[in-house]
């Protein structure tokens, strides 16, 4: 009882709280959870149990209230914090169940060794599921069945678990089955932010965190745009010029918005990371894994910066 | 004390509250759990996390300071002092405050016995 560190109803208590003062300036929520963490710790010094010590703090949605009038803070619309964890974990089962598809039915074997194939045609469009049989559909989908299963995990244990799967999703990467290894690298990136945005301790991002994310995101939306136009100019193979210009100005605007740090922007960039996971689905042409791959990390990329540069409507007001 | 009484209780001590902590202050300095046994003692606070954030509001006000005090070595605990400007808006309450209870007390003193 009377260890050093808080045990986990101190904890919980904490993320709760941090949880409901998401929409508070970043320094004065923390000096509110560092005061309230130092409180929990001197009570168990002297010698009040956890429970006793947290239940005489008070519900942390109403510290969080009574914080929120005391500077000043409009209370934010809805109810609760938005369950992070269960929603991340919810995009990486989409993520997986849509991976299982493309790379059952969609995805072309790269060897073409449709069996029964007799001309060229024939053997570069068999697709996984002509080659080794309805299996590999129910093979495909194990990490969506896995990462589904988190959600029925007790909260205490999830944290662990989602770790596990996202260490595990990340090997399957690697291992690279049926050489479609690269597809799951989407859901891959969900699992792991399953596994540690919900439980930082901060909700939003520090300064140099933000920075950081933000040159990457800048980084992401504009590297395709450049690609393109660089390959343009070496006359490498020719650009539609209007269509192209109107993206390259809308990529370009993008990234803008990044700087700005705009929910808005961050939903924009998601939708656009998941047009490109469908242009992806349904263009089978040599790019069809870059384009996969670029539409999974930008759609990550707006996840992360709607859960963490800019946590939670009623902010911006 | 009833549910009403609770909430009459509550709406006044709200207001009153940070003084309270100022008072408080005014005789020595002392660190979070301190203020909060005192208050819940007195019974001027029911729930005990309400009072960081107006501690925080207070800081910035400027009516109290904070310093770090190093505890047995590895811990190090916040200290609230009351400041200059804390003492005035405590002297000003207490004029506010003996006036306010003189004229309620009268008001109440026509319907009492």
């Amino acid at each position: 009882m009377f260890s050093t560190k808080p045990d986990v109803t101190a904890k919980r208590y904490l993320r709760q709280l941090s949880g409901y003062l998401a929409d508070l300036p970043e320094a004065q929520r923390r000096v509110i959870l560092q005061d309230i963490s130092e409180h929990i710790e001197e009570s168990r010094l002297s010698g009040r149990t956890e429970s006793e010590v947290i239940s005489a703090l008070g519900e942390p949605r109403e510290v969080a209230k009574a914080s929120r009038s005391e500077l000043g803070i409009p209370e934010p619309r809805g109810t609760g914090p938005w369950p992070v964890g269960t929603s991340l974990i919810g995009a990486a089962v989409a993520m997986a169940t849509f991976t299982a598809v493309i790379v059952s039915f969609f995805l072309r074997n790269a060897e073409g060794q449709h069996p029964d194939s007799t001309n060229a045609t024939e053997r570069t469009l068999s697709s996984l599921l002509d080659f080794y049989g309805p299996g590999v559909a129910v093979l495909t989908l194990l990490p969506a069945v896995l990462v589904a299963v988190l959600l029925f995990v007790p909260l205490r244990m999830r944290r662990w678990a989602t770790l596990g799967c996202a260490i595990a999703t990340t090997v399957l990467v690697f291992y690279n089955p049926m050489d479609a290894g690269l597809f799951y690298v989407p859901t891959a990136i969900l699992i792991w932010l399953a596994a540690t945005l919900p439980f930082a301790k901060v909700l939003q991002a520090g300064r140099l965190e933000s920075v950081l994310l933000q040159v990457i995101g800048i980084s992401i939306v504009l590297l395709p745009v450049v690609a393109l136009f660089a390959g343009a100019v070496y006359e490498s193979f020719s650009v539609v010029m209007v269509p192209a210009l109107i993206w390259a100005v809308a990529c370009l605007a993008l990234a803008i918005g990044v700087v700005l740090n705009r929910r808005i922007v961050y939903w924009t960039i998601l939708i656009y990371g998941l047009l490109a996971l469908i242009t992806a689905a349904f263009n089978s042409g040599i790019l069809v894994a870059a384009i996969w791959l670029f539409g999974g990390i930008v759609l990550s990329f707006g996840i992360y910066g709607l859960l963490r540069l800019r946590p939670r409507a009623g902010i911006t007001r | 004390m009833n549910l009403n009484a609770e909430k009459i209780a509550t709406n006044l001590r709200k207001g009153v509250l940070e003084y309270c902590v100022l008072a408080l202050l005014s005789e020595r300095d002392m660190y979070g759990l301190e203020i909060a046994n005192q208050l819940v003692e007195l019974e001027l606070t029911a729930s005990e996390g309400s009072l960081y954030p107006l501690l925080a509001r207070m800081k910035d006000a400027g009516t109290v300071q904070t310093r770090w005090e190093q505890v047995d070595g590895s811990r190090s605990r916040k200290y609230y002092a009351i400041t200059g400007s804390g003492k005035e808006s405590l002297e000003l309450f207490g004029s506010v405050w003996g006036q306010l209870s003189n004229q309620v007390d009268s008001l109440l003193g026509g319907h009492h016995v």
